[in-house]
């Protein structure tokens, strides 16, 4: 028998070198750009254009971080990206909590046709509802607005994080909610004193995925905003790199301060949001 | 009345449904229809022309052009997004294999990269002049001189397909290796005990448990795909000579670079089309999985 399970699992050693070498390659190609990002961040103008190049440069310098942070208006976009992404999480963890938990413990009229519109919704090309928001947000003196930027961005965050909660929310035993309802707490209280701290985990998920989104969220930000009053980061530092075109250092710097966050937070919280996205994106 | 609106729960789906109807179905329902009304800068309101703008569409050389980069671009992208990460996630999920969860979390890097970011470093190494990717390639021997990866016709799509596939293969991977761990051990051994050999296994065992899996997720890759935008814009804008522009791009030039957004609205239609015939057929594999 154990003979047998060997052959099943290729413990060959050939196949074992040959596996690790593969993946040992695919992780390198994988992680490359983010290490030549943070190398080219730290040269100097005279070392960027080396050949050979070199990963760790002869003279490190973080004169390209100082190029990026006190320009105000990086600055700013940061400002801007984070009033924007935490109204997003914030908003769409309270709406996405209340609807994901109605369609996962009630039958309603049209509860079916939600539950479609949701997916379908994940689905619609963001360059198509551009042009209505566009129109929509000018006519409404919305146009360069944080509000505008914080509910298009929702367009992209709701339907995912509907469908990742109420998935979530079907796992969670309904037995504690009754025994808290016989105890006197009504629907939504016992929503948020029993299902919310058992929900821990589906509430990660969505958090990321929605900051994640947010963060990087490119088109509808380029559009709705006008000025430095609401632009983003992403917006920022594609006019940054046009400004700056010929140094590298301090785009490559700039990229690592918007990349910096997302990585954070998604290093911090990954085992939540892989199950979840796992049950959320391909369960449906 | 209100109490038994109370009592169905429909309240708590409210302000979902407020949001999808303000931000998703109005714009939807809107550009469905602009696509039959004239709109452009110099007209005070839009003035309706039925389908006038789907045959200008239609006879315009860089929007077919765009409808076939747009094939290329999500066909090209998923293929090797999926090969690559199907094929990975049946060497990882290898019991051998030892840093699993290590190896998963460098692999999500690129995921969660802002494509924004992806785009500027990218760009970065494919600089003709001074790019490590042609110093590489050129030290390896695979290319004989720099490449203009980015401005030749006959690559620039391929590039941004590479860049685009780095982002999402991991993605595949681990909604790929996610559902290989739901196969059953038990199964496996009986096979084995019953003398199968690896591929029949594999065929037999293995895939009919994560085909369901792969069928969606080559689905939602492909909806993402078509509607994928930043990678574009930020590196190439469509060029050179529209060789890259997919539909997306071409709707956004055409409403934000030149003003005419009736036959942007009547594009998007176009692209809705498409999008939705895309995701009928993701629906309807869910569908049969859960069984409602």
């Amino acid at each position: 028998m154990p003979k047998m399970k060997k052959s099943v699992t290729g413990t060959n050693i050939i196949w074992q070198i040959l596996t690790y070498a593969i993946l040992l390659l695919v992780v390198l190609v994988a992680v490359f750009p983010a290490i030549w990002m943070l190398s080219t961040s730290i040269k100097l103008p005279t070392e960027q254009y080396d050949i050979p190049p070199q990963i760790i440069p002869d003279t490190p310098t973080l004169s390209n971080y100082v190029t990026v942070l006190t320009n105000t208006k990086m600055f700013d976009a940061f400002v801007n990206s984070l009033i924007i992404t935490l109204s997003v999480v914030g908003v769409t963890l309270f709406i996405s909590v209340l609807a994901g938990y109605g369609l996962s413990r009630y039958r309603f009229r049209g509860h079916g046709f939600l539950k479609v519109g949701l997916l379908f919704g994940q689905m619609i090309p963001s360059v198509v509802i551009i042009i209505p928001l566009y129109f929509l947000a000018s006519k409404s003196q919305l146009l360069d607005t944080h509000f505008s930027l914080i509910m298009a961005d929702m367009a992209l965050t709701i339907p995912m994080g509907v469908i990742m909660l109420s998935s979530f929310f079907e796992t969670v035993p309904r037995e504690l909610e009754e025994a808290a309802k016989i105890d006197g707490c009504t629907g939504i209280g016992a929503l948020f004193r029993v299902v919310l701290p058992i929900a821990k985990p589906g509430l990660i998920s969505v958090t990321i995925y929605t900051y994640i989104h947010a963060w990087e969220e490119f088109l509808f930000a380029l559009n709705l905003s006008t000025s430095t009053k609401t632009r983003t980061l992403p917006i920022a530092i594609h006019m940054f790199a046009g400004e700056f075109a010929v140094d590298w250092g301090a785009t490559m710097a700039a990229s690592a301060v918007v990349a910096f966050p997302v990585l954070l937070i998604f290093l911090a919280c990954n085992k939540y949001f892989v199950k979840g996205m796992a049950d959320g994106a391909v369960k449906g | 009345m209100i109490k038994k609106f109370k009592r169905s729960g429909a309240g708590y789906v409210m302000p979902a449904l407020l949001v999808i109807a303000v931000v998703m179905m109005y714009p939807l329902v809107y550009t469905l229809i602009m696509g039959f009304f004239e709109n452009t800068l110099f007209l005070e309101t839009p003035a309706f022309c039925g389908i006038s703008q789907f045959e200008k569409l239609f006879s315009d050389k860089v929007f077919i052009g765009s409808i076939k980069n747009t094939l290329v671009w999500t066909f090209g992208s998923v293929f090797f997004q999926f090969s690559l990460g199907f094929a990975l996630a049946l060497l990882l999920h290898q019991p051998f294999v030892k840093g699993k969860a290590l190896i998963r979390i460098l692999l999500m890097i690129p995921w969660v990269t802002p494509s924004i970011i992806g785009s500027a470093v990218w760009k970065w190494m494919y600089n003709a002049d001074y790019g490590i990717i042609n110093f590489l390639f050129c030290s390896l021997g695979l290319i004989e001189k720099n490449q203009t990866w980015l401005s030749n016709p006959n690559i620039a799509m391929w590039s941004v397909i590479a860049v685009n596939t780095w982002k999402m293969f991991p993605f595949i991977l681990l909604m790929i290796e996610a559902s290989l761990q739901g196969v059953s051990k038990d199964l496996k051994e009986a096979a084995l005990i019953d003398g199968a050999n690896i591929w029949n296994i594999f065929k037999n065992v293995t895939w009919p448990s994560i085909a369901a899996t792969c069928y969606s997720t080559i689905l939602l890759m492909i909806i993402w795909t078509l509607n994928a935008f930043t990678f574009i814009y930020a590196m190439t804008e469509g060029g050179p000579a529209h060789k890259t522009e997919v539909m997306a791009m071409y709707i956004y030039k055409k409403a934000f670079m030149n003003y005419d957004f009736g036959i942007a609205s009547a594009a998007s239609a176009v692209l809705f089309v498409l999008s939705m015939a895309v995701s009928l057929v993701y629906l309807y594999l869910t569908r049969d999985k859960e069984g409602n």
